[in-house]
């Protein structure tokens, strides 16, 4: 026999604060870590800080959680920059390759156009899945609800007392908190 | 002619079995107009193949009060003279008593050939009849009366008394009274007017056609149905008051009233009551003072009245003085002596019968003129009590009344709101009070309020019988204590009464008294009767539950449902173990007419399919006429187990689809941004994947 589920009656918890001083400590690994790249390699840093410029004003704008609209970015921003770093990596390592790729807008149009259509994927998907799963939804009340007919014409209107039961149960008995 | 005044009164609340005259207009026998009765154009009704009854030949002269005669031939020996008596129908009669005598020689009795249950088209209905051997010299107080038969003091003895003593002597060894002993129902067997027997007893309840005079006092009391049993002590009395009126040729006290007779006989006893004023011989004193003694156990048995046949000296008569005061107790204009008048007095009376009782003066005079503190404190008990019971039935004027009656004569009949019944006579007056007015509220009453274990608390000497009466009191007060079908009225009715036959509007007219004939006669009632009412009603319920030896509770229980289905389940059981038990052949009318109601039963099933597979197999087994086969279609455990099983996953199966359709409708909004949610992160992930992809597939070109 089926239990009807316990749907959520609060909200959920919010995520605990971070820990004191946690911030400051990321900050400081990024600055290493940024500088150890510089280190390594200069031109792939600049190129990539500005090449990636999109990713990280959308990382700023997204105020969620998960910052989905950042990786949406992120994704199709990188692609877009990728063929550049390959250019830096295998042809002409230096800070004036990575200049002139920096300072050639066609260059630039491509980086940036990618980054923007990581936006628009990011604009765009949500509405086509949900209508997607909204469907999906309402074929399977549509399914199920035949099912409920068939099983009323067979077992008569009895087996509707069984879910009224259960509602009242389940009224007299809230689940705990 | 004598003697008709006397039967006139008698037997006159149930209407004879043919011409259902009203009540005290019908003819007596004897005075019946010698024309012949219109022609009935039907034919001879046949009993066991052998005895022709002929419903065009009446013969009148031998009608009893509640049964009439017709002329009978037997097929067998045609040289045998016979008649049959056709019994009121709804009138309890007496199978015990025609058990023991039928196809028997018994000295002094009428021999019984047969009885048999018939169709008898004057009435339309079946009845019971009962064949005798024809007596060809009539009634000997016909032939009295008419003076073809004289004889002396010195004969009556040989010719009249001692076959007569001789049949009571027969009958008391069966153990069963014969209660119908009066001058009108003695015959001459012969021709020649040599032969003295008793006639019928057996129509009618014990002591129901017997005129006032012939019954002991407190038996003459009661209404006709009320009289009781009776033992051989009733039937010697009986003997002794017809003894006196055949001596004589007349009735010596017939022009006295029912109720100074009964009167005269408590102030001064039976015998000088009757034979008071009459000329009989001396030598026929001492036996008539011994049989109509009113004191039981100093009354003539069998072994005085042989031994004084036979010239013996019996011992002498001892005479218990009655009881009675020197002075008055004065009541609304009357004196009594007695406290059996004054009590007799106060049962008729009962709308001002609590004056007296809970008058002083009556106390008084029990205690200082009948001298009987007992009775004194009994009525002032019986007050107090009821005083103090004043919201319970037993604080009723009535019950005090009916109480107070009882102290003042323990031996007379219970008697409440008019009804009088001797304690072993309740059943058969409760079935004459249920015939014949068609409501047995007030015997019902007396039952519930207890008033016979009030009877036997008074009685001052222990009695044969009385620890088995009232046993069965118990019993029936329990029975009376359920309303279910099975119980209540009607099972006391059955239980009381078990040679009455089924009351049920359904099979009324089958007279169905034995219940092998039920099943039959419910499958002869299927053509006539409604389909749409069931074989079964609280009548049937209660005769089958009385008489049918099984334990039938399981089924009485759903029988009593509330619920239709459990009830129509409980009656196709019922019916089906009765069919099964008894092996009643097939019932193709009841089989079919209990096939059409099964509908609710039917639908206690959840299952469409099972039930549409049940509603095809009935058909089929209404051709075979079989109810436990019908039963087991629809009530078979298996498929019960299956169904329910069935029943309970599909109720699961719904429960889980309504909770996850509530699932997806009532999510809402919270269902919205789920699936926003799952669109960002299916387009991260897309913009992730297709990263990689283009870095992966960039990267592997320019290596190679």
């Amino acid at each position: 026999m089926a239990m009807p589920p316990n749907f959520p009656t609060a909200s959920e918890p919010p995520p605990p604060p971070p820990p004191p001083g946690q911030g400051l400590r990321a900050l400081i690994w990024g600055i290493l870590l940024v500088g150890a790249f510089m280190l390594i390699s200069l031109p792939t840093v600049i190129l990539v800080f500005f090449g990636l410029l999109p990713t990280i004003v959308a990382w700023i704008v997204d105020r969620s959680d998960k910052k989905y609209a950042m990786f949406c970015v992120f994704g199709m921003n990188f692609s877009g920059l990728f063929p550049f770093l390959m250019d830096i990596w295998f042809k002409e390592h230096s800070t004036d390759a990575a200049m002139r790729i920096l300072t050639d807008v066609f260059d630039l149009m491509v980086i940036y156009t990618a980054a923007g259509f990581g936006w628009m994927l990011y604009i765009a998907l949500p509405p086509v899945i949900t209508t997607f799963l909204t469907v999906m939804s309402e074929r399977r009340v549509t399914v199920l609800k035949e099912n409920q007919k068939t099983i009323i014409e067979e077992w008569g209107e009895g087996v509707i007392n069984v879910v009224e039961t259960l509602d009242k149960d389940s009224m007299n008995n809230p689940p705990r908190i | 002619m004598a003697e008709a005044p006397i039967e006139a009164e008698v037997g006159n609340d149930i209407p004879p079995p043919d011409v259902m005259a009203p009540p005290g207009l019908a003819p007596e026998p004897e005075m019946q107009p010698t024309a012949p009765p219109p022609r009935t154009g039907a034919g001879p009704v046949i009993v066991r193949d052998r005895y022709f009854i002929n419903p065009d030949a009446p013969l009148v002269q031998l009608d009893s009060p509640s049964a009439k005669a017709y002329s009978v031939e037997d097929r067998r020996d045609l040289s045998r003279k016979m008649f049959a008596l056709i019994c009121t129908p709804g009138l309890p009669t007496r199978v015990d008593l025609m058990s023991a005598i039928r196809g028997v020689e018994m000295e002094g009795l009428l021999p019984l050939a047969e009885w048999e249950i018939v169709d008898w088209p004057l009435l339309g209905q079946k009845t019971m009849i009962l064949i005798y051997e024809r007596p060809l010299g009539g009634r000997v107080m016909d032939a009295i009366e008419g003076g073809a038969y004289k004889l002396n003091e010195y004969e009556f003895p040989r010719r009249i008394m001692a076959p007569l003593v001789m049949a009571v002597k027969s009958i008391s060894t069966e153990d069963v009274p014969h209660r119908a002993i009066r001058p009108s129902n003695v015959f001459f067997m012969d021709e020649a007017m040599q032969t003295v027997v008793l006639g019928d007893g057996a129509t009618s309840p014990p002591g129901f056609d017997q005129p006032m005079l012939f019954e002991p006092i407190d038996r003459s009391m009661t209404g006709p149905g009320g009289r009781g049993k009776g033992s051989l002590a009733d039937d010697i009395y009986n003997l002794g008051a017809t003894l006196v009126v055949l001596m004589l040729g007349y009735n010596p006290v017939a022009r006295i009233s029912d109720e100074d007779l009964l009167t005269l006989k408590m102030e001064q006893g039976s015998y000088a009551a009757i034979c008071g004023s009459a000329r009989l011989p001396i030598a026929l004193l001492e036996p008539l003072r011994g049989m109509l003694n009113d004191t039981v156990g100093e009354r003539w048995g069998l072994e005085e009245l042989t031994g004084w046949l036979s010239g013996k000296k019996q011992p002498s008569l001892k005479q218990i003085p009655i009881v009675r005061s020197d002075f008055p107790f004065q009541f609304e204009g009357n004196n009594f002596y007695s406290p059996r008048t004054l009590s007799r007095y106060l049962s008729r009376h009962r709308e001002t019968a609590l004056q007296a009782i809970t008058n002083d003066a009556l106390i008084g005079w029990l205690r200082k003129g009948v001298g009987d503190a007992n009775r004194a404190d009994g009525i002032i008990a019986t007050v107090e009590t009821a005083a103090l019971q004043k919201n319970e039935p037993q604080g009723t004027d009535e019950f005090v009344i009916a109480k107070a009656c009882m102290v003042l004569d323990p031996q007379a009949p219970i008697r409440y709101k008019g009804f009088a019944f001797m304690p072993d006579g309740f059943p058969e007056a409760l079935a004459v009070e249920f015939l014949h007015r068609g409501d047995a509220t007030i015997p019902l009453e007396v039952l519930k309020i207890g008033l016979p274990p009030v009877w036997y608390s008074l009685q001052r000497a222990v009695f044969i019988g009385a620890s088995v009466q009232q046993s069965d009191y118990i019993k029936l007060t329990g029975y009376l204590s359920l309303n279910d079908p099975g119980f209540g009225f009607e099972r006391c009715l059955y239980e009381g009464n078990p040679t009455l036959a089924c009351q049920s509007e359904l099979i009324a007219k089958e007279y169905v008294y034995e219940i092998d004939d039920l099943l039959p006669a419910l499958d002869a009632a299927s053509n006539r009767v409604d389909n749409k009412t069931k074989p079964m009603d609280r009548h049937l319920a209660a005769f089958i539950a009385a008489r049918f030896e099984e334990d039938i509770h399981p089924h009485l229980k759903a029988l009593a449902a509330p619920v239709e289905e459990t009830a129509t389940i409980g009656m196709l059981s019922l019916l089906a173990f009765l069919q099964w038990k008894l092996r009643v052949s097939a019932l193709f009318g009841l089989s079919s007419w209990v096939g059409g109601l099964l509908g609710p039963a039917i639908n206690t099933y959840h299952s469409r399919s099972t039930r549409h597979e049940i509603e095809k197999e009935i058909p089929r087994l209404v051709r075979k006429g079989s109810l436990p086969e019908l039963f087991d279609l629809i009530d078979n455990a298996e498929k019960r187990r299956s169904d329910a099983a069935g029943f309970e996953a599909a109720a699961s199966e719904f429960a889980t689809a309504e909770y996850e359709i509530r699932d997806i409708e009532g999510a809402g909004s919270e269902r919205q941004s789920k699936a926003e949610i799952t669109g960002k992160q299916t387009a991260a992930v897309v913009s992730v994947v297709l990263s990689m992809i283009i870095a992966s597939v960039l990267f592997i070109v320019e290596l190679f």
